[in-house]
């Protein structure tokens, strides 16, 4: 009888076993499934980290996880960035992860939070954690290889200006040399199979010219009647004289032309696509020996607003992404800066430190 | 007189063409390093007129070593005024260092001293006297020095009688054995 009961209780052990196997088989093949999909996505979507961030959010009941915040970086300034839904989370795992002048801060709430359940939370937030490390370590990868490709066509330029000019002079002297109608002709001919590869270099060092992002202002800081240097370069863009307001600052006049140029420049643009568009530059002092330039368009507003500063980043086909990143760039090496606002009309604003002699 | 033109800008090169070519029996282009090669190998050159920027930086300093060693008067023509470069190419007895923009009189009155020289060696030469450039480190030693300039004048003189041992001999004053026994010392090969 005793046997009996034994046998009974070691059958009853032995299905209840296998039902926990089982149960544990179909937990881990979930999760790890789970897993695999994000691991999808991040490559569907290209390793990019913004847009691997955002579809998250789908993925959260497959994970076993409540909510999911993060704060994307860059140069200690947030681009981009999700709150939680509720705020009162009593447990939640978070880590920051940066690289270059990009940090991500990135937090996760689980589900449930008891028994085995934190070994598992733990796991996916280290594969989420890993994965966004490794994108945000392949932006600045990507963003550093081509800052290295354009520091290697500086030198090309150097180059490829002094053969243009080269070319020049030469062309100059053969067309004084060449007398006799055979010279001539063979001149002629010359300067024919010379005008295709000479166009496409010429169009090729003006766009990299474009790029010069890294120019040094070693002229002396001078007194700058801001409404003439915003008038002449509205004027050459061909944009008429617009601006209200007058303010005098001491600075680098090419230094304070560049940035200006970049915002006009963009102002043109949008101009261009949009022909109604109607704008206004406004310059206002303000305290704190502060004085603003208002960059002001009814046109459509900024686009991603956060990332405009990002280099590289642009909303333009033929845009190289490095006039506004420029712009803030220069404008941070004097202690000024800028902000976009596109409340109530997209509006670039310039704030200068005002200086005496 | 032959004259191998090397700069990878095609329009640039092709108006120096025309305003050199006259002074030359030949006139060939080359626009990369390879090809500029390719040029030395099979053809002896009087002149060559070199960019030091070809489709990389330093492209022209790999056939302007070649061509010196060649006997080839070298003009560096080139728009790099890196003053570390151009003492490279000096130790490495280039002709002549040109920074581009030039005017056009001037890279002439470089081209035509160039040839002036090689006439005069070529004149030289075969009275069996010869023009070694050479740039010496004192540091290494007289001897490393003296063997240095041994090599090249075996070279020189071996290459230029292609490789005829009785020739050679005959040159330098030297029995057939000597002959072969520099060959072994300084691994010369005759280049197919």
């Amino acid at each position: 009888m005793i046997e009996e009961y034994f046998a009974e209780v070691l059958i009853l052990v032995g299905i209840i076993n296998l039902l926990i196997i089982y149960f544990i088989r179909f937990e881990v093949r979930k999760l790890t499934n789970s897993l695999g999909k994000v691991i999808e996505l991040n490559k569907t979507q290209h390793y990019e980290l913004e847009s691997f961030l955002t579809n998250l959010e789908s993925f959260l009941f497959q994970l076993q996880l409540q909510d999911y915040s993060y704060k994307v970086y860059f140069q200690n300034e947030v681009i981009q960035e999700r709150k939680l839904q509720k705020n009162n989370i009593k447990y939640s795992l978070n880590e920051t992860v940066s690289s270059g002048e990009y940090a991500v801060h990135f937090q996760v709430v689980p589900l449930r939070d008891i028994g085995e359940q934190k070994d598992k939370n733990k796991m996916v937030f280290n594969t989420l954690i890993l994965l966004i490390h490794e994108n945000l370590h392949m932006k600045v990868e990507a963003i550093n290889k081509k800052f290295e490709t354009i520091s290697k066509y500086h030198t090309f330029i150097l180059h490829d200006t002094k053969n243009i000019t080269q070319f020049f002079q030469a062309l100059s002297y053969n067309i004084e040399q060449a007398e006799t109608i055979k010279e001539k002709e063979q001149l002629l001919d010359y300067l024919q199979r010379s005008i295709n590869p000479l166009y496409q270099k010429s169009t090729k060092l003006l766009k990299l010219l474009e790029l010069n992002c890294e120019e040094k202002f070693y002229e002396d800081k001078q007194k700058i009647q801001l409404e003439d240097l915003l008038n002449s370069i509205l004027k050459l863009y061909g944009l008429g004289e617009c601006v209200r307001g007058k303010g005098c600052v001491i600075e680098q006049e090419a230094l304070l032309y560049v940035v200006f140029e970049n915002v006009i420049k963009n102002i043109k643009d949008k101009k261009e696509k949009e022909p109604a568009l109607e704008f206004k530059i406004e310059i206002k002092y303000l305290y704190e020996k502060k004085i603003s330039i208002f960059f002001e368009d009814n046109g459509t507003k900024i686009q991603n607003i956060q990332k405009v500063f990002e280099p590289f980043y642009t909303t333009k086909k033929q845009g190289l992404g490095i006039g506004m990143y420029k712009v803030r760039t220069l404008l941070h090496s004097i202690n000024a800066d800028v902000e976009l606002k596109n409340d109530p009309n997209a509006t670039v604003i310039i704030t200068l430190p005002l200086r005496w002699f | 007189m032959t004259l191998l033109l090397i700069d990878d800008d095609n329009s640039l090169r092709s108006q120096l063409k025309f305003s050199i070519e006259t002074l030359f029996d030949e006139v060939y282009e080359a626009e990369n390093k390879e090809d500029a090669l390719f040029h030395i190998n099979e053809k002896s050159f009087d002149v060559a007129v070199v960019d030091l920027h070809l489709e990389n930086p330093y492209d022209g300093y790999e056939v302007a070593k070649t061509s010196i060693k060649e006997n080839i008067k070298t003009i560096m023509f080139t728009a790099n005024n890196n003053q570390a470069d151009i003492k490279e190419l000096i130790k490495l007895g280039v002709f002549d260092y040109l920074n581009k923009p030039v005017d056009i009189p001037t890279l002439k009155a470089a081209v035509r001293r160039a040839i002036l020289f090689r006439k005069n060696e070529k004149k030289l030469a075969k009275d069996n006297i010869y023009y070694l450039n050479h740039c010496v480190d004192a540091k290494e030693g007289i001897k490393s020095s003296i063997t240095n300039i041994e090599k090249d004048l075996f070279e020189k003189i071996l290459k230029q009688n292609k490789f005829n041992i009785y020739h050679t001999a005959k040159s330098l004053n030297m029995k057939r054995e000597h002959i072969y026994y520099f060959i072994k010392k300084y691994h010369l090969q005759r280049e197919v």
